[in-house]
């Protein structure tokens, strides 16, 4: 039993170990699971830690890649650009600016940078540094070619222009030697146009290099200035020059006499060269002065010719060879640097009533002559002779006040048919009371001379000179005939007088004198 | 006025004057030939050198040579302007005056040689 007891009790306890040993093991075991577990756990936990490590790491190599890649094409791109703005500097760009150099004044337009990614750049500058060396360097080489070219013109200009205003003046000194119109007057004439065209032609020429006219004129009248500007162009009998004494004898002056005449023969050479019908000058007095106006039926101006005449006009610039362009422009350049030098103005944008175009040339009144204007008493007053109005024809004794009051201010135009009215008046028989002071001449002339009328004229001679036979000798210039030798000296008297009151303070030369 | 050695003859150049004719229509006219213009007669349409003519002569009388020295343009020019105005009849052209008889007679001319130094 004990045994069995022993047993039982080794039975038990060994159960008891048994089961202890079971209890211990399962422990151990499920200790060991859990940190198999906890290790494995770990291992997973390590390995998906290892394997988002390797994503990022794979990542960041792809995007690093990338970037790389990127970067690449950019400069590629960089490269690609920088070549070919190059090329647009070289091929576009530069040629662009030349052509714009070499043309000043022309609308070419020069592209900047043809890819915008260079903006702010150092090829932006550099590019540009390269532009601007260019220019400058045309720049000075035209201005220097230009000055020597201008020089060269104006030198040749000057020497073509002397000689031909000295054939004009032999041209008439040969009109003035033979008094006989004859074939030979007639080809003097028409070489005379010739050589005043001609002399235009150098004039406008010298005028775009930048220079004066050329010839310094004396005061002179609108009527003058308008009949000469008429002279210098080719069709000058369509010029149809409405003269209105009121303004036409007013003097302009003399500074600035050939810069208007050569002005006005522009605007004359182009209306004239637009239309073929009559082209109408006149001369009206405007709010500050006076204006010329030329009118054409022609054509007109679009709106484009408009324009780049009023350029024209504007422009202040000189000209040299290679700015020359056509001839119409031509002769609105030449009229802006006139302007522009001269104080006067032309304008062309005023709508013609015609149709064509209306040119206005405007001359303020500080460039009316000085003496005209302010010399209004009138030396006619002066150099009246005390005489009765003579003649058949009312002929006033006080000349040019009655019909012509503008020129009443001018010595030289109104001294002499003072001087003529006064002798005529004087030596007719109505002055009667004679002074005796030179009656130690007394003579039998007067019987011998011709008839007279009632009033004092001689008689119509007939017209036709063999009629009237004339002596070979220098004919004695008597107006009419004396009865009374008294009066024939008083009449002498007062011609002195009138005469030296007409010459006394004028300049005029002594070519022009009375027939004696 | 004061040309002070600047030219104002030759401003205005022969051929306007005359439309380029050199020959004037009348052949009677020289130097001398006297001009009294017709006042009845209107002056508009005129050429600008005829009727500045005319206004020289309306005052009174003048020769060819004056009305040539006015307009600054030769003689011979002048005639042909002038003669058109007289052809129109705006203007009367008159002879000077000749003696006709005793041509020569020296009190006459001494006298004349008197007033002329008288001047």
């Amino acid at each position: 039993m004990i045994e069995h007891v022993v047993a039982e009790v080794l039975l038990s306890s060994g159960l008891a170990a048994a089961c202890g040993a079971l209890v211990v093991r399962t422990r151990g075991r499920n200790a060991a699971v859990r940190a198999r577990r906890t290790a494995e756990d770990e291992v997973v936990k390590a390995r998906i830690e290892a394997a988002r490590d390797l994503e990022k790491a794979q990542l960041r190599f792809a995007q690093d890649t990338e970037e790389l890649r990127r970067q690449i094409t950019v400069n590629a791109e960089w490269y690609q650009t920088a070549l070919e703005e190059t090329r647009h500097l070289v091929g576009q760009r530069l040629p662009a600016a030349l052509d714009a150099e070499a043309r000043s004044g022309s609308d070419a337009v020069v592209p900047g940078l043809l890819h915008p990614l260079l903006k702010g750049t150092p090829f932006e500058e550099l590019h540009q540094a390269a532009e601007d060396l260019l220019r400058e360097a045309l720049q000075s080489t035209r201005a220097g070619v230009g000055r020597a070219a201008r020089a060269g013109v104006r030198g040749m200009a000057d020497e073509a222009q002397a000689f031909l205003t000295r054939l004009q003046i032999k041209i008439d000194e040969e009109l003035d030697r033979h008094p006989a119109a004859s074939a030979y007057h007639q080809s003097l004439i028409d070489i005379d146009h010739v050589a005043t065209r001609s002399l235009h032609a150098v004039q406008r020429l010298r005028i775009l290099t930048g220079s004066w006219p050329g010839t310094q004129r004396a005061d002179c009248t609108f009527r003058e200035i308008v009949e000469s500007a008429r002279g210098r162009i080719g069709p000058y009998d369509r010029v149809e020059h409405t003269y209105l004494p009121e303004v036409g004898e007013l003097f302009v002056e003399g500074r600035v006499v050939e810069p208007i005449v050569v002005a006005l023969t522009e605007l004359l050479a182009n209306a004239t060269d637009y239309s073929s019908d009559p082209v109408g000058v006149y001369v009206q007095r405007v709010q500050a002065g006076y204006r010329i106006v030329v009118e054409d039926t022609g054509l007109g101006m679009n709106h484009f010719q408009r324009t780049a005449a009023e350029r024209m006009l504007a422009h202040r610039a000189v000209f040299d060879v290679t700015t020359l362009e056509d001839e119409r422009r031509l002769g609105f350049a030449v009229i802006g640097r006139l302007t522009h030098d001269y104080g006067f103005r032309v304008d062309v944008s005023a709508p013609s009533a015609g149709g064509g175009v209306k040119a206005v040339l405007v001359v303020p009144d500080d460039l009316m002559s000085r003496s005209a204007a302010e010399a209004p008493s009138p030396p006619a007053a002066r150099e009246a002779p005390s005489a009765p109005p003579a003649g058949p024809l009312g002929v006033p004794g006080v000349p040019g006040v009655p019909g012509l009051p503008d020129t009443a201010g001018l010595p030289d135009t109104v001294g002499l048919p003072g001087a003529l009215a006064g002798s005529a008046a004087g030596a007719a028989p109505t002055a009667g009371s004679a002074s005796a002071e030179h009656t130690g001449h007394p003579g039998p002339a007067e019987a011998d001379l011709p008839l007279t009328t009632v009033l004092g004229l001689p008689k119509r001679q007939p017209k036709d000179p063999r009629a009237a036979p004339r002596p070979s000798s220098p004919s004695q210039e008597a107006l009419t005939d004396s009865g009374d030798p008294a009066a024939l000296a008083e009449g002498f008297e007062q011609m002195r007088r009138a005469l030296s009151a007409g010459y006394g303070d004028s300049d005029t030369d002594p070519g022009g004198r009375l027939p004696s | 006025m004061s040309p002070r050695g600047h030219r104002r003859n030759g401003v205005v150049r022969s051929y306007t004057a005359t439309g380029g004719r050199a020959a004037p229509s009348r052949t009677s006219l020289d130097e001398a030939t006297l001009l009294i213009a017709d006042p009845k007669l209107p002056l508009a349409g005129l050429q600008a050198q005829a009727y500045r003519v005319m206004d020289l002569c309306l005052p009174g009388v003048l020769s060819v040579s004056e009305v040539a020295h006015h307009l600054r343009l030769p003689g011979a020019v002048t005639k042909v302007v002038v003669s058109g105005l007289v052809d129109s009849g705006h203007l009367v052209a008159r002879a000077p005056f000749t003696p006709t008889a005793d041509q020569h007679d020296e009190d006459f001319l001494r006298r004349v040689l008197h007033g002329l130094q008288q001047l």
